[in-house]
């Protein structure tokens, strides 16, 4: 299978401070990509790049081969994303928020949102406004509002913040559920190994700006001789072998 | 267009700029009754007639729709422009400009037919109790309310446009208290240009120079509103 997302000679700089620079990946259609980095390594301002909320300094981004940039409506209907904390319309219903947000993707009706909130783990919060959810409750309408449309591609920033480990595992199933029955392309960006380890085909390792490593989870194991975790911490910390 | 309006209305609670536009209409109704009956209480005051009384209440209305303008505005526009709300909002595959401008159509709207309805609702209260028991007995009410509305029209238009500028310099700023600072301030020197206005010509005869000193207002807001849809197509958060 070919890529989805494609980014060539990536770079972004704020003010004079380059947070991107010369940046490639490649993620394919199908698959689970875990993106891996430290804090600071430039994990969200790459979703954000290809979700259209930041444009390039320079190089490209493709989203199913369309320019992030020129055709950013038609990129971010094939999109569901969850970048940083997300928020939502607080005195409002899970329900309420999930119809406002089908009404701007020009979807009203066309999806079953009882179905969405049950498959997230999230039944019958009937009319309770989400002002009052826990931080668990609202990732979880996070990943509904994410995946509501029915995306080709789901985006999700650091998505386990704030869930318990049951609600982890929960998390991690609906992912691999996504992608292996409903053919979802899965980009996940973590700090935390273990996370990734556990549900990506493919692996990106992001740092200082620009993916140093980008494999398939099966060579990485192969390579890391058996102490996979401190492999992958030498790699984030900036790939310097100092074993 | 319509469609996204009427988001903005599902979005956002509006019941209780509602309340806020019925308190208006209700302190301002005791504000007129305020300026009536001053010269009941000091001997040395001059009566006052209707059309006098209305003008001082008209423009102390459009002051309150003024920073209730800016209340919403910050609320509607220079919160969700910032952080991440501002992501959600940038999320969506419509058109940035789309809905910035639904956000000012409705907010804008709300503050023209807020302060025309709640003007001529403070005044007819006034008046229906004034049918009963008199307390003014200069002028005629019905002639001074054709009159007033008149003012009322051209204040809803100013208050429209300070509400804009106001918007621009709390964008600017992504700031809420600058917001609503900003509209204070326009609305002080607003009124102390009326007043001079008023002072050099009869109130209700400054209609005409009134009206030129509000379409400069407007189109500084216009260019502003011209200046904001850039700001947000090129934003990036």
């Amino acid at each position: 299978m070919g890529s989805i997302i494609e980014a060539r000679a990536l770079s972004k700089t704020f003010g004079d401070r380059e947070v991107i620079c010369d940046c490639n990946l490649s993620v394919r259609a199908g698959e689970i990509y875990g993106f891996l980095g430290a804090n600071g390594a430039g994990k969200t301002t790459v979703l954000k790049l290809i979700c259209t909320l930041l444009r390039p300094t320079s190089g490209k981004i493709e989203v199913d081969g369309l320019n992030a940039v020129t055709y950013r409506r038609s990129v971010l209907m094939k999109i569901g994303s969850i970048i940083e904390v997300p928020v939502f319309y607080e005195h409002l219903s899970a329900t309420e928020n999930l119809r406002i947000h089908l009404a701007y993707l020009g979807l009203e009706g066309k999806a079953d949102i009882a179905e969405t909130l049950e498959r997230v783990g999230l039944p019958s919060t009937g009319s309770q406004k989400v002002a009052t959810f826990s931080l668990g409750m609202r990732q979880r309408l996070g990943i509904a509002r994410a995946i509501i449309h029915k995306p080709k591609i789901l985006l999700l920033d650091e998505p386990i913040n704030g869930l318990d480990p049951v609600g982890i595992r929960e998390v991690r199933e609906l992912l691999l559920s996504l992608a292996h029955d409903d053919g979802v392309t899965v980009m996940i960006s973590s700090h935390i190994i273990s996370e990734i380890e556990h549900i990506a085909d493919t692996v990106g390792i992001i740092a200082g700006g620009s993916v140093i490593r980008e494999t398939s989870m099966h060579a990485l194991r192969a390579e890391s001789g058996g102490n996979f975790e401190d492999y992958l911490i030498n790699l984030m910390s900036g790939g310097v072998d100092n074993a | 267009m319509r469609k996204l309006i009427a988001l903005e209305l599902a979005k956002n609670n509006i019941r209780i700029y509602l309340i806020a536009v019925a308190v208006i209409t209700v302190v301002m109704v005791g504000f007129t009754y305020f300026y009536a009956s001053v010269p009941y209480m000091s001997n040395d005051e001059e009566f006052m007639d209707y059309s006098s009384i209305f003008v001082l209440v008209s423009m102390l209305i459009t002051v309150s729709f003024c920073i209730l303008s800016a209340v919403m505005l910050s609320k509607f526009i220079v919160e969700e422009y910032t952080g991440n709300r501002a992501i959600l909002l940038f999320s969506y595959p419509v058109s940035r400009r789309k809905i910035l401008a639904a956000k000012l159509i409705f907010v804008l709207a709300f503050t023209f037919v807020g302060l025309i309805v709640s003007s001529f609702v403070t005044f007819s209260i006034f008046g229906a109790i004034e049918h009963f028991a008199p307390i003014v007995h200069i002028g005629v009410f019905a002639e001074a309310l054709a009159q007033v509305m008149k003012f009322v029209l051209i204040e809803s238009l100013l208050a429209m446009a300070i509400a804009v500028i106001a918007l621009f310099f709390g964008f600017l700023k992504a700031s809420i208290p600058v917001t609503i600072v900003a509209s204070i301030i326009l609305c002080a020197l607003a009124s102390s240009l009326s007043n001079l206005a008023m002072n050099a010509l009869q109130p209700i005869a400054t209609v005409p120079p009134m009206l030129v000193a509000v379409v400069s207002p407007l189109l500084v807001a216009t260019l502003l509103v011209v200046v904001l849809m850039r700001k947000v197509e090129g934003m990036e958060v």
